[in-house]
């Protein structure tokens, strides 16, 4: 009796399934390629992570290869070179933060006082066009305009008395020509979000923030920055989440051996070491360390977010 | 009393914003026009006046022609028109199907699907292990490797997905009663709706690959399937001149690199910039569309 009796379940739960199957086939057939493309180059790339515990060996494969457990990161950690790499990482995105975070705020907030719709709708269009254009060529322009004797602020310094200075190849003008191009780059687009968020402000507030005698300053402390505080407080979640992410590629572009000191964060060094000298595991390794701190950043800003306002990521 | 102070305020503020808004403009647009400039310039006047301030050293075509004589670039182009055509098409299609079947609420393997697209979001393979899959693939050196990798953008997906949950469910259910399958009405009644979403990720899409310079250097090891943005790098960054002939027929045309620099810098960014008027208006909906709803 009991063998029957789960039969007939078992039968009815194969017609469910069937009947599912059925009714979603188009909608599988859609995800399919997606699906496919997910595990392929999202889903394989994670178990090629095993390569960090091994010493890999490309003939041998990663099933093949010598298991050497923690011994990459190990010798990461006691490479004299890893504290300026994690320093560089943090600092150049500490920088970038502290610079690229208020620029858009500030440019957004600017738009909106502006009265003239013509001109405000020129700037702003003005402004977003740097967004579009590659890195390699705001790079080349930025080799360019500092070159030592060509350069155009070159130029500009000995017009002012002084000398002409090396700046691409000087560690100590690194960051601040990797954070301006950047900001230069995106102040304006990033300002789009804001401006939206300001446009919903109620018209009504300003009106009776001047029958109050408000100046224009405290109008905007008051006003329009605090309507925006929770788009404001969110994207700050999310760029410190973020903080350890720099543009790889640009840095990639900017730096030379010479600016190392202060130019070498962990990304480039995972390239070098990866790509330019094939030491896959090691590479790996760090790949795996930064990608665990980066999630943690991540994690600890969203925890924070939850705790002190009600936007959060989840 | 107070009013009339006020107002000055007010008025100084305008003034205040005004300058500091210009004076942003100005630092946009300088380089550009100094570029422009420069590629217009010849060579031995630059070397002898210096810099270009605002307006060209002489006015002459060599740095360009000196550029379109290497047949090269032709090729650079095409790749780099192939690639972003190719990848955003192929991205858009792959996004779009998929936003569109998570967002249907019996699709059994909706849950699933999201959850292993945002796991994604927040850890990945890194750079080798990636690296390497390619190479395993065998899909190095060729020009498969700059349109398929990419094609399944997650956060494409989940505004797709978001967007068509936003739809009347009236619209499927009465396409249903008359007969229509899911991929009928997906092309029929949904697609021709998003279409601003569409045109939105297909410009940004476009404007990206345009850009994408690294896959490029990693993956392709034949010349002649790099994109413009190669050649860009070993001219500007690696300054390497190989392969651009500074002379025509013999006869040395360019004199100063910095005119040839600034030609293939314009003759890269011009697509975008030219087209640039044309979708502005697009993303900035689209960017609305996508975080409000998002």
């Amino acid at each position: 009796m009991k063998v029957l009796v789960k039969n007939c379940s078992q039968q009815k739960r194969m017609i469910e399934i069937k009947k599912t199957l059925k009714r979603d086939k188009y909608l599988c057939l859609m995800v399919l390629p997606g699906f496919i493309l997910l595990i392929v180059f999202k889903y394989a790339p994670m178990y090629g992570i095993l390569m960090a515990f091994e010493n890999y060996n490309f003939g041998k494969g990663i099933l093949g290869s010598e298991w050497v457990g923690f011994l990459h990161i190990i010798n990461f950690f006691k490479d004299p070179y890893a504290v300026r790499l994690i320093r560089n990482t943090f600092l150049i995105g500490i920088y970038s933060l502290a610079f690229g975070f208020p620029a858009p705020i500030i440019l957004a907030l600017s738009f909106n006082e502006i009265k003239n719709r013509y001109f405000k709708k020129v700037t702003q269009s003005i402004s977003y066009l740097p967004y579009f254009i590659s890195t390699v060529i705001i790079i080349g322009i930025i080799k360019e305009l500092f070159a030592i004797d060509t350069g155009k602020i070159n130029d500009l310094i000995v017009f002012f008395g002084g000398e002409r200075t090396r700046v691409i190849s000087n560690p100590a003008w690194f960051r601040t020509l990797y954070v301006g191009s950047s900001v230069w780059q995106s102040v304006g687009f990033g300002s789009i979000i804001y401006l939206a968020a300001l446009s919903g402000v109620n018209p009504e507030l300003y009106e009776s923030a001047i029958i109050d005698g408000a100046s224009r300053l405290q109008k905007i402390w008051y006003i329009s920055i605090s309507s925006i505080k929770p788009t404001i407080v969110i994207l700050f979640i999310l760029a410190v989440g973020g903080i350890l992410g720099n543009d790889f590629q640009k840095i990639l572009l900017l730096y030379s051996p010479l600016t190392y000191e202060t130019a070498d964060v962990l990304s480039t060094y995972i390239y070098r070491t990866g790509i330019t000298q094939a030491n896959y595991s090691y590479s790996t390794a760090v790949g795996l360390f930064f990608s665990l701190i980066s999630l943690i950043f991540l994690y600890t800003a969203n925890l924070v977010s939850r705790k002190t306002s009600e936007s959060s990521l989840w | 009393m107070r009013k009339r102070s006020l107002l000055q305020e007010d008025r100084i503020f305008d003034i205040v914003n005004m300058f500091f808004l210009l004076s942003i403009i100005t630092l946009m647009l300088y380089p550009f026009i100094n570029v422009l400039s420069t590629s217009f310039s010849m060579g031995d006047r630059l070397i002898r006046e210096g810099n270009v301030n605002l307006l060209p050293r002489g006015l002459t075509l060599d740095a360009y022609r000196v550029l379109l004589a290497d047949r090269n670039i032709i090729r650079y182009y095409l790749n780099s028109i192939i690639y972003a055509v190719g990848s955003t098409g192929f991205s858009l299609i792959i996004s779009s199907l998929t936003g569109y079947a998570l967002s249907i609420p019996h699709f059994f393997f909706k849950k699933t699907m999201m959850i292993l697209m945002t796991i994604t979001l927040f850890f990945g393979g890194g750079l080798i292990p990636t690296y390497l899959l390619i190479k395993n693939l065998h899909l190095i050196d060729t020009i498969w490797v700059m349109i398929v990798p990419v094609g399944l953008n997650v956060w494409n997906v989940i505004i797709f997905r978001t967007f068509f949950m936003q739809l009347p469910p009236s619209l499927r259910e009465s396409a249903f009663i008359d007969g229509a399958s899911d991929i009928r009405i997906l092309t029929k009644i949904i697609l021709p709706i998003s279409t601003p979403l569409l045109a939105t990720f297909a410009v940004f899409g476009l404007v990206g690959s345009w850009n994408e310079w690294f896959s490029a250097l990693l993956y392709l090891t034949d010349n002649m399937k790099h994109p413009v943005q190669m050649l860009l790098r070993k001219i500007l960054i690696s300054l390497d001149f190989t392969g651009v002939n500074k002379e025509i027929g013999g006869v040395l045309v360019v004199k100063d690199q910095r005119t040839v620099k600034a030609a293939v810098i314009i003759v890269t960014a011009a697509p975008i910039v030219s087209v640039y008027p044309f979708f502005q208006k697009y993303f900035t909906k689209g960017i609305l569309v996508g975080s409000l709803k998002g």
